[in-house]
């Protein structure tokens, strides 16, 4: 009997670890896109359709095929999202916006929230989907596994008014696009996000964010500060500011490194957005630099330094979190805070409307200030693999979301009682003009930004943005870039209310800045492999350097009078040879800016 | 003349190894080779199976060509590696706090031998869990405790020194803080795990040979010391020598998350260098060299101190 037992027991043990092993071998196979179902190419071919029903408007000289397909897509998705992507309205809409196309497609979607780490496995194992959505390819990896490899698919036959008349009337309307996502060899490797509506922001960028509370100002006495000796000294008289409560104020709370960002500014570098120490490619005068490795990187360390040792800033300034550094800026211990927005600051009018931008300032030996704009396009977030055996279906589908109609579905949704799914509620617009939904009307979302997020699509970047709904003033706001000279004119179809918290800071940040606003942009380069390996090389040992250096200058761990071995040791580490074959990957693009 | 034939037939002794041997032992045994092979499959496939991937360490490893189509490069990758300018500072790094974890080894020792000399058996089985418990917290939370407590402002480290006179300390943006916190938090988090096996060696000691310690007048010091410890002592090796053979393993998700600018200098180590150049860089051919160079080192300090150990205590792995 015991016998009996033991055989029984071991055999379904067994049994159970067999099968848990199966199951775990069998998990990770299915993601080639070599894998779709039908029988591919073989079944795939140009020609027209007999028109579908249901008001979908239907597409003409599309490829035919008769096989049920399945395309998996891997995609990204923002931080806080509590929905899986597969139970998102587009990709349900999608399918059957294709059914009506005559096409029989299941989309099988993965997600993703850790888009780098993601892309590095999808295409260092090759192991793409059909389609990856919302990723920023990167121009070096378009090169090298676009260029290179072959991995990824080529758009260049299918970029015609045929297939994608929707793409190619964007790229017709603006015509640096094209170019920019063209790789050298003449492939288009990925397809770009497109906002217009982003030219109204478009009169500031991202590395001037630094505000001031104006009754922190009022309190001390001082005016918004236009020197970089001011500037210290309203930091060091909010340094003795009475709070509330026995609060200890803490002059300035920076998150995302934007006061850093804000200083680098100052100092005259522009065309990126800078890292915290200064170690990623600038532009100042026209030169392609290295900031740390300039002499404005003496001014910078000494102004963090006085601000770190003077107690300006928070003895923990370098462990402190960015959700951290958002509290502080919520309690209001601090009089001057730099980040994205003013959102820590809260809703309330008489708190934020209580900011005030912070004025440009030029800093050390720096005699001009400019500031890149947004770009009001991203080169590369969607691309797809060349093994894919539907380019053509994929074309059409991803066309769809470049139209004026299917930018406001993929973002918003159906409308209001237009769903043919019936799963969601739709959108409408409020007595105010504005869109918005039943979920957000009964609080359950913020706004339509975070229900269209968490409900109705993966990732903000991909495809057109609709400008038709952001209606703003209409107004044409015009500024001169303050580089080249040359006249802009954007129009304001933001809107900016200064009533609210997000219509303020954006407000008062184009009020100060919009004259330092330039085009000119360092968008990356594509590099071959070999020239990738070398800079990745350099860049990862200065970029440490510089890092662990820096903060011993802030802190006072080493002293300043030792920049001159700091650079030395900068030299010794390859810095120049990083920098004369960036020069020689940017020389177009200098050239195209700057002249020959 | 049946039984004749039989005898004349019948095989001599069973040799041990032989064909006869093992199929003795398959029939005999089978349930047990029957657990057994599942495992048996699961390393032959997950960890044997993806082995011939060192060949990217020697290769410029192309995704499209594979681990059989892409070009040699011989040991450019390794020599690559040997002239990174933080080579020797990394290695340095890594050393410095796998070494001063391996120095924690014998806490698990010490407080399994004194978790087994508790006699309340309730409170023996509380003790037990509540140490376990953090074992299951991932690193995240970890990490996000230790800072909490270790905070400048409002830490219970710093309230304490504070009550106490003292001076407020900045611990993680101390570069000399920064291994014996990540070892004794790793300490704190594994202690109570670290114990099972020595608590299960502990169980075998022989009963009648603690009786008689105890008649022969020996305190449960001694008991400890001269009965148990000798008992698990094989056990103690065993993992002390599997401990070895990991010095230059460290993981990287616990660095990245205690990692500031301040202490960059030694945080810098092996493995956070190959997570941002291989994983993040796609550089897989030189990461894979680096995980290679890790692994040899590795081995042969397994096999030096194995055989050290075979020498000195009669002990070792094989």
């Amino acid at each position: 009997m015991k016998k009996t037992m033991v055989r029984i027991l071991s055999l379904l043990l067994a049994s159970v670890m067999l099968f848990t092993c199966l199951t775990a071998c069998g998990g990770g196979s299915g993601d080639d896109a070599t894998e779709a179902e039908g029988s591919g190419a073989a079944g795939q071919e140009n020609g027209s359709q007999e028109p579908g029903g249901n008001g979908v408007a239907q597409i003409t000289n599309k490829p035919v095929i008769n096989e049920p397909v399945t395309l998996k897509i891997v995609t990204q998705r923002h931080a806080g999202s509590t929905t899986d992507a597969k139970d998102l309205w587009f990709f349900k809409y999608m399918e059957y916006w294709l059914a009506q196309q005559g096409y029989d497609v299941k989309i099988d979607v993965q997600q993703s929230n850790e888009a780098s780490q993601e892309k590095a496995l999808l295409l260092g194992t090759d192991t793409l989907p059909d389609i990856v959505w919302g990723i920023s390819l990167g121009k070096t990896n378009a090169a090298r596994y676009g260029m290179e490899e072959g991995m990824l698919l080529d758009w260049t036959p299918y970029l015609n008014d045929s297939l994608m008349p929707n793409l190619m009337g964007l790229l017709k309307e603006y015509p640096d696009i094209l170019p920019n996502i063209t790789t050298p060899s003449g492939g288009v490797y990925a397809l770009p996000y497109i906002a217009p509506s982003q030219y109204a922001s478009g009169c500031y960028g991202t590395s001037e964010r630094l505000y001031y509370r104006q009754s922190w100002l009022d309190a001390c006495g001082r005016t918004n500060p236009t020197t970089q000796q001011e500037f210290i000294d309203t930091l060091r008289a909010f340094k003795n500011m009475k709070l509330d409560g026995g609060k200890t104020p803490i002059p300035v709370v920076s998150a995302g490194s934007f006061l850093e960002k804000y200083l680098w500014t100052c100092l005259g570098f522009y065309g990126t957005e800078p890292n915290k120490y200064g170690s990623n490619l600038m532009l100042k005068d026209g030169q392609l630099v290295v900031p740390a490795y300039t002499p404005a990187y003496k001014d910078f360390i000494s102004i963090m330094n006085t601000l770190y040792t003077e107690g300006m800033l928070a003895r923990d300034y370098f462990s402190v979190s960015d959700t951290t550094a958002g509290g502080l800026m919520r309690d209001g211990v601090c009089g001057a805070l730099a980040w994205w927005t003013l959102e820590y600051v809260g809703e309330d009018p008489a708190a934020f409307g209580d900011i005030v931008c912070a004025n440009p300032i030029l800093m050390g030996d720096n005699k001009e200030i400019h500031v890149s704009r947004l770009s009001y396009y991203t080169a590369d977030t969607l691309w797809v693999s060349s093994k894919t055996k539907y380019p053509e279906l994929i074309a059409i589908m991803l066309d769809f979301i470049y139209s004026e109609e299917g930018s406001m579905i993929y973002r918003y949704g159906p409308k209001q009682g237009e769903d043919p799914l019936n799963l969601v509620d739709g959108w409408y617009y409020d007595e105010n003009g504005d869109i918005t939904t039943k979920m957000v009307e009964d609080g359950v979302y913020a706004s339509m930004a975070a229900y269209g997020r968490d409900r109705i699509f993966p990732f903000d970047n991909a495809g057109l943005r609709p400008a038709v709904v952001t209606s703003g003033t209409g107004k044409m706001i015009e500024f001169t870039d303050s580089v080249t000279g040359e006249k802009y004119e954007c129009i304001d179809n933001l809107k900016l209310d200064d009533n609210t918290n997000d219509g303020h800071w954006r407000l008062i940040t184009i009020d100060k800045w919009s004259d330092y606003a330039t085009s000119i942009r360092l968008d990356g380069v594509y590099l071959d492999s070999e020239q990738a390996a070398e800079t990745s090389d350099i860049i990862t040992t200065i970029q440490n350097y510089i890092t662990k250096e820096s903060a011993k200058f802030i802190t006072g761990q080493r002293d300043i009078s030792t920049v001159e071995l700091f650079w030395e040791e900068l030299e010794n580490l390859g810095i120049q040879d990083y920098l004369d074959t960036m020069n020689e990957a940017y020389a177009d693009v200098l050239a195209n800016y700057f002249g020959g | 003349m049946r039984k004749e034939k039989k005898n004349n037939s019948a095989p001599g002794p069973i040799v041990r190894g032989s064909g006869r041997y093992i199929r003795k032992r398959l029939r005999e045994s089978w349930q047990w080779y029957l657990l057994l092979l599942p495992a048996f499959l699961y390393i032959l496939i997950f960890q044997y199976g993806p082995m011939y991937g060192i060949l990217m360490a020697f290769q410029n490893y192309r995704p499209s060509k594979g681990v059989m189509g892409s070009p040699w490069v011989g040991f450019d990758n390794f020599i690559r590696f040997f002239n990174y300018p933080y080579f020797w500072k990394m290695i340095r790094n890594t050393l410095s706090i796998t070494l001063l974890s391996l120095a924690t080894f014998p806490c698990a020792i010490i407080f399994a031998l004194f978790l087994n000399e508790l006699t309340n058996l309730k409170f023996k089985k509380v003790a037990q869990m509540v140490s376990y418990m953090p074992h299951f917290l991932s690193e995240v939370v970890v990490v996000s405790l230790v800072m909490l407590m270790l905070d400048l402002s409002n830490g219970p480290i710093n309230n304490l020194i504070d009550a106490m006179g003292g001076e407020r300390m900045y611990f993680m943006g101390e570069p000399g803080a920064f291994a014996p916190i990540y070892v004794l938090s790793g300490l704190w988090q594994n202690l109570g795990w670290g114990t099972i096996l020595y608590i299960s060696a502990l169980s075998a000691v022989p009963s009648e040979q603690i009786e008689a310690a105890r008649i022969d007048g020996a305190s449960r010091f001694q008991v400890m010391w001269h009965v148990n410890l000798p008992t698990i002592l094989p056990t103690i090796m065993i993992t002390l020598l599997m401990r070895m053979g990991r010095i230059m393993s460290l993981g990287y998700t616990k660095i990245l998350l205690m990692e500031n600018d301040l202490v960059a200098d030694v945080s810098n180590v092996i493995s956070t260098y190959t997570y941002k150049v291989g994983i993040l860089g796609g550089q897989y051919s030189y990461s894979t060299a680096i995980g290679l160079f890790n692994n040899v080192i590795n081995i042969i300090l397994l096999l030096a101190f194995n055989r050290l150990s075979k020498k000195l205590t009669e002990i070792s792995l094989f």
